[in-house]
């Protein structure tokens, strides 16, 4: 029988945990000392405004972990049971968190204006939490199901909601697309199959794969990133990141081919954007609605 | 070369050009417009803001928003930041501080237009003039932009549905001259000014060059946000040159277009000089930056010139380019095989091409050198490219 380790306990108001990002978010302000309703209810209303190009995912998820119908109100208590579950380590998560806010100048507070995907090094962090061997997530066995789709599942409720909690997580890798595992999800299950370090498999294969460059492209849509000076600190930031955590020096050049630019007479400032739209990079993602 | 007055230019330049094309076609020619309308449209709506390059639109899809609002059955008009700030206190003729684009359209193809946008934005028909139409008289009072707050309330007060500011980038340019200390103390107001923003109803397009300033808090304030250069695709540019041309020439068969204005100066080019000048010209411009060169031999120089040519194929200096497209350019500019000379094993250091996934980039190196060439004036001069260099800047977008 596929069984999966409970995670999702689906306690009232516990359904904010299905967005990786809200529970990064809480992650994160607990470790500051943050006042993790405030925080939690100034992102909320950040997302309320988002442009598509940073909502794409929220649509494609049906705003999982973001609204609920009968969920109850958020429970942030449930705040460490899901850090404990996952495995996340608060301190890879603070690193990671900093490194993408000092890149724009931003003070901890505004960690509830991170966008709802997850920026790299959250990533990376994320992919060593839930191939550990302490986390209930069961990364592997999840691949798996979602490869074979097995019949015996055991209670199908239970089964349903274990899997839809790990499928946000897994679509926010980029990992699965609304099914099936995509080439990227198949490269790093075979890799961490293996023994790899789930966050560096992540990382190589995609580079791999061409598809880094797009993933990266991805996040600075969401955040928004507009001129050759953001671009620069990201990746800088990106490097740095990655450098420490995966003791690994990653070339980043490559992504500059994904974006537009244009000279512009003030201050020296360089203008750049992702060179596609977000459709056309989810597309070389094999990412479909 | 994004100077406020070439931008508002060449939307005005636009009009004409549109009008008969949707005369034509009964639509424009760039199929991208109707996509970039509809997001624009709804983010200014919803009190964010349209960001853009020179040359993809963004005054064009605010009067655009703007006429289309007005034929609806709402009232809206484009307002124009350094008009409204240097304008006299008291009572003056919204005409004086608005961009009067929309009434342009209306004089010169209105009814064409309205059967377009109906399409556009679902409706059947469109009936409705695309201006306010009657005189409006609005108080300019206070100072900076304070006083842009209260001409949009008052224009809210008044029953306007959508008001879109545009022509920020004066201001950013000549702080000094619109009533700021210096740069900093407008930053200052325009975050002020953002935090206080009415939301709904009224827009803005944003100078990219605030844009590094805004930390991640204040641009989730001005949100939702559009960027039109995002959602262009080389596809679209080759629809929209294909059309303008009849078919595309064979000279620019393996160009990956970008840019909407770079395609419009092509298209007059390849009328006034066939497709075989523009690419001759291209050439040429490039052969002199790869002869300008420090220290390589000939040979290097000319796979440079192939791989400058290619980069210009790809409408990108940073761009990934396809080993064939190099070998394409090679074959143009007689080069021997630039893969072999610029990325050989040989050259153990200084590799003057990075292999990447799917082909190769310019090293870091050789973008600065052709960045330093067409950005100094002292280069520019010295290789006769002064009359140019915005051409190569744009279409190779070099930062």
């Amino acid at each position: 029988m596929s069984m999966l380790k409970t995670l999702h306990r689906s306690r009232r108001g516990s359904w904010i945990y299905q967005s990786p990002r809200i529970t990064l978010i809480l992650t994160y302000a607990k470790a500051k000392g943050l006042d993790l309703g405030q925080v939690l209810k100034r992102h909320l209303d950040v997302v309320s405004r988002l442009g598509e190009h940073q909502r794409w995912i929220l649509d494609r998820l049906g705003w999982l972990g973001y609204r609920s119908r009968r969920g109850g109100s958020p429970n942030i208590s449930e705040l460490d049971y899901y850090q404990r579950a996952l495995g996340l380590n608060t301190g890879d998560v603070v690193k990671a968190v900093d490194a993408v806010l000092r890149a724009f100048n931003s003070r901890p507070n505004d960690v509830s204006a991170l966008p709802p995907i997850p920026t790299l090094p959250e990533k990376l962090v994320i992919m060593r939490a839930i191939a550990g061997v302490e986390s209930n997530f069961s990364l592997l066995e999840t691949m798996k199901i979602l490869l074979t789709r097995p019949k015996n599942i055991g209670d199908p409720d239970t089964f349903r909601r274990e899997l839809r909690f790990r499928r946000t997580w897994l679509y926010s890798l980029h990992l699965i697309d609304a099914e099936r595992p995509t080439c990227l999800g198949y490269a790093v299950a075979f890799s961490v199959e293996t023994g790899e370090d789930a966050a560096e498999a992540y990382v190589m294969r995609a580079g791999e794969l061409g598809l880094l460059k797009w993933i990266i492209t991805l996040e600075a849509a969401a955040l928004d990133v507009g001129t050759k000076n953001e671009l620069d600190n990201l990746l800088s930031a990106y490097g740095a990141f990655m450098r420490d955590y995966l003791k690994v020096k990653v070339d980043l050049s490559e992504v500059y081919s994904a974006f537009q630019y244009m000279a512009s007479d003030v201050g020296g400032i360089t203008m750049a954007t992702p060179a596609l739209p977000i459709e056309e990079v989810l597309r070389r993602l094999r990412m479909s609605a | 070369m994004s100077s406020p007055e070439i931008a508002a230019l060449s939307a005005y330049q636009a009009v004409p050009e549109i009008c008969g094309e949707v005369r034509e076609f009964g639509e424009p020619a760039n199929p991208a417009l109707a996509r970039l309308l509809r997001g624009s449209y709804q983010a200014l709506k919803e009190g964010g803001a349209v960001t853009g390059f020179y040359g993809f639109g963004k005054t064009l899809v605010a009067a655009l928003s703007v006429f289309a609002e007005n034929a609806l059955g709402g009232r809206a008009t484009v307002l124009a930041a350094y008009k409204v700030l240097r304008a006299e206190e008291g009572t003056v003729n919204l005409n004086e501080v608005a961009i009067d684009i929309a009434e342009e359209f209306e004089e010169r193809c209105g009814e064409e237009l309205r059967e377009w946008l109906g399409g556009v934005f679902g409706k059947q028909s469109i009936k409705g003039t695309g201006t306010v139409g009657a005189k409006i008289d609005i108080e300019v009072k206070g100072s900076g932009l304070n006083r842009l707050l209260k001409v949009i309330k008052d224009l809210v007060n008044k029953g306007f549905t959508l008001i879109v500011v545009d022509e920020f980038e004066r201001v950013v340019e000549m702080p000094a001259q619109y009533g700021f200390h210096d740069f900093d103390d407008l930053r200052d107001r325009y975050f002020e000014m953002v935090d206080r923003w009415p939301r709904a109803n009224a827009g803005l397009t944003i100078p990219t060059t605030l844009w590094v300033y805004l930390d991640l808090q204040t641009r989730r304030r001005i949100a939702p946000l559009y960027h039109l250069t995002m959602n262009i695709t080389t596809d679209d540019m080759r629809r929209f040159l294909e059309r303008k041309l009849g078919k595309i020439p064979n000279e620019l068969s393996e160009v990956e277009f970008r840019n909407p204005a770079v395609v419009s100066e092509i298209v007059r080019d390849v009328k006034s000089k066939g497709a075989d000048g523009v690419l001759r010209d291209r050439i040429e411009w490039l052969r002199r930056i790869a002869e300008s060169y420090p220290r390589a031999k000939m040979e290097t120089k000319r796979a440079l010139h192939a791989a400058y040519l290619a980069a210009w194929f790809m409408q990108n200096i940073y761009a990934e380019i396809p080993e064939k497209r190099l070998r394409k350019a090679a074959e143009l500019v007689k080069s021997k095989d630039p893969v072999e000379r610029l990325y050989s094993k040989r050259r153990r250091r200084n590799k003057l091409l990075t292999k990447v996934t799917n082909g190769y980039m310019l090293a870091a190196p050789v973008i600065t050198h052709v960045r330093n060439v067409v950005k100094g004036a002292e280069m520019q001069h010295a290789l006769g490219l002064e009359y140019v260099a915005h051409h190569i800047r744009l279409e190779m977008e070099i930062p």
